[in-house]
């Protein structure tokens, strides 16, 4: 039953067809467009969000300092590595970033339940994916330019110890990173529209997140339960496979296992999604709200 | 003794965009209230009535310190609202309508409370002067819920409360009664009428484009008009200023264009409304005319009969502020 | 005088009432992650990674090796800094998103009262935090080599006093740039960077030196530190009480200057209500 519903869910999440596939892109680009101006309208919010990742980076940085400044040790699978610390927090960080941009989303559908305009929007006949993507998508792609702000600003002031062997390995970590990140967002956002305290709760998961996702600390330095409880996000396998790649110069045959995992964890998340919508909406038929808690 | 009293008091608004980044930046300028002069008797109820942007809010927000005017001066009870902002802040008040000006995480009474506090009220009045208010406008069995399960007519309520705590002698009521219940919006005008003004002598300065409301309980009323004041009196005063004018009011079946465009040709015949209503079941229109003489009523249900129409209903009766109202505001567009 | 104090007071009432009432025991949990996450990489690295090895020039800048406890003592200042940048530095932006500002500016009050009375609403809720950290720190394995109460108590003090204005000058950078979360953010992690936090001040590189001596905090830090980890040097402890009491002061004036300009340019170009 799960199974044929699953097989069923491209048609049936994007309505099938390419007039429907149209106007879903319609409503995704809509909503980044509604994102980007409500949200980052003003030169003066570009210029500290510039700030904030080089500041983050340079914290964890500075976290080593009173050990070392140069290597930490990193594992993955037994096999252990000495990576170069300010590329293993520069990856981090803008993983990170990537990673926080996706929270925004669940944080925006907040907002616009105070103005009253997220009722209207699922009062529209646009598909409610479409809505939780444009949105999501919207908040990533502006967080893009912060990424590069940072990679620049800190390979400007310092020297960044990367190794590559296999650039293919690099971009399938990258995509499928980027990706996994987007659907754990959108199952977030999902999430987010059953309780009035949405937003909250997913900007509250930051720093768990940071913490468990070894954003910091490799995985390998952590109490096993929270480093095991940390495999379930897609920012710590991300974050494995690009330190790997990045910094470790391991090839793709090193790493298919990580990628594999965050091929799955892109569709968990997305069908994720789907379904605290559809419930989100039943319980909207049912009781006439959509907030559950 | 003139508790408000303003001289050439003007407002400009100026905003600034630019159409793209490091673009040439384009300055707009409004004039929201235009040399205003303007005085209201102690214990007065004034009404300042004028459409959308007219600068109602505007001259209210100067009048309680909420906005500096650009030039001009105004004053309360003597006191310049510039140079004695704080002096007069001890001594007004203002309720605007919706739902804004109180915490909606407080209780009915907390809010009370605090800006009880804020205005430096006696500490030994403060717990009757609460009770008293919450009594007054019908909320003390909700008073210690949470403003956030009151209905927006209890939020209303509360926020005039909220106007009164520290009885002020000049209060600001901008559009108070807007969105309201019409039975809610009644006991809140009457309230405003017999208790504030006429028992306890307070000076209201009340802004509202309902007219039937400023007929209904205001002394003097002003229209305010992009930012001028165009018109000044009492609510007779201006109706009468029509005084030429008999209003006839027309329910019409089977009218058309044609019919309606034809009285224009009637050179003392004016227009002011065609709308559409139900009459015994049937459709038909309600056509508000203004007419100079009485003998054009009898000639408008012929010219209506000529095209084929029948009149069903024709109620005349002497101009009100609505109509003088809209009379002024088309002669001021022209 | 009484005036002003009734203001505090109420205004203190109010926001603790309704911080509780919104967030109820989530509130707590959201101001504590910050710090929560501090401490736990403190004690991952400490404990687990280097196996209890500081560095010599961390040694060397503390007279300890004990990387937790240093961090503890930051993390529990840092919980303070939290709680002005987001209570504090944005009273005045939730007034205006709630729709508040005009009952607030209609009224007689002093808003430097008002800003006191937010300020104790914050350090109400920071040291319930802090004692819990506190705690927390203490399972985890926070030793204080000694306590000096009087130095820890003028510490706080000044530390206080720094962030009340630090508090005014953000509240009058998020009114004036409307802005809601961003400089809050970016703020809290520069101040976390260069106070000394997590690293002391003398192993960072030179030119974060030269940064974290403008910040008052690195001073407060060093006192709080003396008072509960190490001996120092009475001069230098002077030195720090000094140097944190005159830029304290400077935020304090500075903030107070620019919530009265910012009263009157709201007022002059009706901004009070826009978001």
């Amino acid at each position: 039953m799960l199974g044929s519903q699953i097989l069923k869910m491209p048609t049936f999440i994007f309505q099938g067809g390419r007039k429907a596939n149209l106007s879903v892109l319609r409503v995704i680009l809509a909503e980044m467009r509604k994102n980007y101006k409500q949200f980052f309208f003003t030169y003066y919010s570009l210029f500290w969000v510039l700030i904030l990742p080089f500041g983050n980076g340079l914290l964890y940085y500075f976290m080593y300092l009173p050990f070392t400044k140069d290597y930490i040790k990193f594992e993955w699978l037994g096999r252990g590595l000495n990576v170069d610390i300010i590329g293993f927090t520069l990856i981090g960080q803008l993983a990170y970033t990537f990673f926080l941009s996706t929270l925004i989303a669940a944080a925006i559908f907040d907002r616009e339940r105070e103005q009253g305009t997220f009722e209207i929007m699922l009062l529209s006949p646009a598909n409610r994916l479409a809505i939780l993507l444009g949105n999501t998508f919207g908040a990533s792609i502006r967080y893009l330019w912060l990424m590069i702000g940072t990679i620049a600003i800190f390979a400007f002031s310092f020297n960044v110890g990367i190794l590559i062997n296999d650039f293919l390995a690099v971009f399938l970590s990258l995509l499928l990173s980027f990706l996994a990140l987007l659907a754990f967002g959108l199952s977030l956002a999902a999430f987010s529209i059953h309780s009035r305290r949405g937003g909250l709760i997913a900007i509250a998961c930051q720093e768990p997140v940071a913490y468990v996702s070894g954003l910091v600390v490799p995985q390998n330095a952590l109490p096993q339960t929270l480093a095991q409880a940390g495999y379930l996000i897609p920012l710590t396998i991300g974050l494995i496979a690009l330190r790997l790649c990045l910094l470790g110069g391991v090839l793709l045959q090193d790493i298919q296992l990580l990628l594999a995992s965050l091929l799955v964890m892109i569709v968990v998340y997305v069908v994720l999604a789907h379904f605290l919508i559809k419930i989100a909406e039943k319980s909207a038929k049912a009781k006439g709200t959509l907030a559950l808690f | 003794m003139e508790d408000i009293v303003c001289k050439d008091l003007t407002r400009v608004y100026e905003s600034s965009r630019r159409k793209r980044i490091f673009g040439e930046k384009i300055v707009r300028s409004v004039t929201a209230v235009d040399h205003l002069n303007l005085k209201v008797e102690e214990g007065e109820l004034f009404g300042l009535l004028g459409p959308n942007g007219a600068g109602k809010t505007t001259t209210v927000k100067m009048l309680c310190t909420l906005l500096l005017p650009t030039s001009g001066y105004a004053a309360v009870r003597g006191l310049d609202v510039v140079k004695n902002a704080n002096q007069v802040r001890r001594i007004v008040n203002m309720v605007a309508g919706g739902e804004r000006m109180i915490y909606y995480r407080l209780t009915g009474r907390e809010n009370l409370e605090y800006f009880a506090e804020l205005y430096d009220v006696p500490k030994q009045k403060i717990k009757s002067r609460v009770n008293n208010l919450l009594e007054l406008v019908g909320l003390y069995d909700r008073a210690d819920d949470e403003v956030e399960k009151y209905s927006k007519g209890m939020k209303q309520r509360l926020q005039i409360a909220r106007g009164l705590v520290n009885d002020p002698q000049v209060l600001f009521l901008d559009e108070p009664t807007i969105g309201l219940d019409v039975d809610i919006a009644k006991d809140i005008r009457q309230f405003i009428r017999k208790r504030l003004v006429d028992k306890q002598g307070k000076t209201v300065l009340l802004t509202t484009h309902y007219m039937a409301e400023a007929e209904e309980i205001c002394d003097r009323v002003g229209f305010l008009f992009k930012g001028k004041l165009v018109a000044l009196g009492t609510p007779s005063e201006l109706s009468r200023m029509l005084g030429k004018f008999t209003t006839l009011e027309l329910i019409v079946q089977g009218v058309t264009d044609q019919a309606v465009k034809g009285l224009n040709t009637f050179k003392d015949i004016e227009v002011v409304a065609v709308e559409n209503v139900e009459y015994m079941e049937a459709s038909a229109f309600k056509i508000v005319l203004h007419v100079t003489s009485d003998e054009l009523t009898p000639q408008t249900v012929t010219h209506f009969e000529r095209f084929g129409a029948k009149v069903v209903s024709l109620n005349v009766r002497k101009p009100n502020l609505e109509d003088a109202y809209i009379h002024l505001s088309r002669r001021q567009e022209s | 005088m009484w005036h002003f104090l009734r203001v505090a007071k109420s205004t203190a009432k109010a926001s603790l009432i309704s911080q509780w009432r919104f967030f109820r025991w989530g509130g707590m949990g959201l101001r504590l992650f910050p710090p929560l996450l501090n401490l736990g990489v403190a004690w991952a690295l400490y404990n687990t990674l280097f196996k209890g090895e500081t560095s010599l020039d961390f040694v060397m800048a503390t007279n300890s090796s004990d990387y937790f406890s240093f961090v503890l003592v930051g993390s529990i200042f840092y919980v303070y800094i939290v709680s002005s940048l987001f209570g504090l530095g944005r009273a005045m932006f939730w007034e205006r998103a709630q729709g508040t500002i005009e009952a607030l500016f209609l009224s007689p009050m002093n808003y430097v009262a008002y800003m006191i009375g937010m300020a104790a609403a914050s350090f109400i809720t920071s040291t319930v935090d802090v004692l819990l950290l506190f705690f927390l720190g203490n399972v985890l394995g926070f030793r204080a080599q000694h306590i000096d109460v009087l130095l820890l108590i003028v510490g706080i003090f000044l530390m206080l006093l720094a962030l009340f204005g630090l508090g005014l000058i953000v509240n009058a950078i998020t009114l004036t740039f409307r802005d809601r979360v961003n400089t809050a953010n970016t703020l809290m992690t520069v101040l976390l960077v260069f106070s000394g936090i997590v690293c002391p001040i003398a192993i960072m590189p030179e030119w974060a030196q030269i940064v974290s001596k403008t910040v008052p905090f690195t001073y407060g830090l060093d006192i709080l530190r003396t008072a509960l980890l190490y001996k120092s040097d009475i001069a230098n402890i002077l030195a720090s009480i000094m140097n944190i009491t005159l830029l304290a002061s400077l935020y304090v004036i500075i903030g107070i200057m620019l919530l009265k300009r910012i009263e009157k340019n709201s007022r002059k170009k009706a901004l009070l209500t826009v978001l």
